[in-house]
């Protein structure tokens, strides 16, 4: 199993959606950390996200992050690799699923 | 014979002992009953009023974040941007707490799903593009959105309070 932590490994103010609205964009982090771990259509590990630690999460960030990886690689094969951990926020993760399932409509 | 009022018959002194003991039980009883109940229905008093204020502080932390989310829509600013995020951390954390707090009370608190979804769509109306772009401008009709999505929320944190009481 991988294990991202978003506050410690990317950032603890993550940003907008797009690399071009600022630092720590969905997209950067999507690239940066989702896209490498989705390329090999073989890998079925789970990756499980840590979002505790962020100062917060823009819906932007969010559905170019997970909604964006869903739209590349398919909403099935994301619910079924991605695993989220928020103790501090829990509503955050299926705010999260949402924007993965809006993806495939 | 005549009755003869402002006077009282010998036998209205006549109690006995069993009447004594009866009357003497019945308000024995009647207090018990009545301790049991006050204390029962304190603790639900108190139990609502709990839940009251803190719904009330759900509110003002959601009109925290529509007032700074409307001045950000006007002016913009990566610090303002920050402060809303941060406020709308502490939004969905105490909003988490509430749903929580249903299991722990003997009556019906009416916060749960449509309260949930309201949330996250006047979050989404807010914090999504162009939210962050150095940039980025928001429509008229985006304002419009987050005001009425936040009359929605007002509204239904409004009615769970009334609810509380039926």
């Amino acid at each position: 199993m991988i294990r991202i932590n978003i506050a410690e490994q990317f950032s603890r103010t993550p940003g907008a959606r797009y690399r071009s609205d600022g630092p720590h964009s969905g997209e950067e982090f999507r690239e940066k950390f989702l896209v490498p771990l989705f390329a090999n259509e073989d890998d079925n590990s789970k990756i499980e996200i840590v979002l505790d630690g962020a100062a917060g999460y823009a819906t932007s960030f969010l559905d170019e992050a997970f909604g964006g990886i869903a739209r590349l690689y398919g909403v099935k094969r994301c619910l079924e690799r991605l695993a989220f951990i928020s103790n501090e926020e829990p509503l955050l993760i299926e705010e999260i699923r949402t924007y993965i399932e809006e993806a495939g409509k | 014979m005549a009755f003869k009022w402002g006077t009282l018959r010998g036998a209205f002194y006549e109690v006995r002992l069993v009447e004594i003991v009866q009357t003497a039980a019945t308000v024995v009883v009647a207090c018990l009953v009545s301790f049991v109940l006050n204390r029962r229905l304190g603790t639900g008093f108190k139990q609502r009023e709990l839940v009251i204020s803190a719904v009330e502080h759900l509110r003002a932390l959601l009109k925290e974040v529509f007032s700074n989310g409307q001045t950000y829509m006007e002016d913009g600013g990566l610090n303002n941007a920050q402060v809303i995020l941060a406020e709308l951390k502490q939004t969905s954390m105490f909003l988490s707490f509430l749903i929580r707090l249903k299991k722990e009370v003997p009556f019906r608190i009416h916060i749960g799903d449509s309260t949930t979804r309201g949330y996250w769509a006047f979050k989404k109306c807010l914090t999504d593009s162009p939210f962050g772009e150095s940039k980025g401008v928001y429509s008229l009709q985006r304002r419009k959105n987050l005001t009425t999505l936040y009359e929605l929320l007002v509204e239904e944190l409004e009615l769970c309070k009334l609810r509380l009481y039926r």
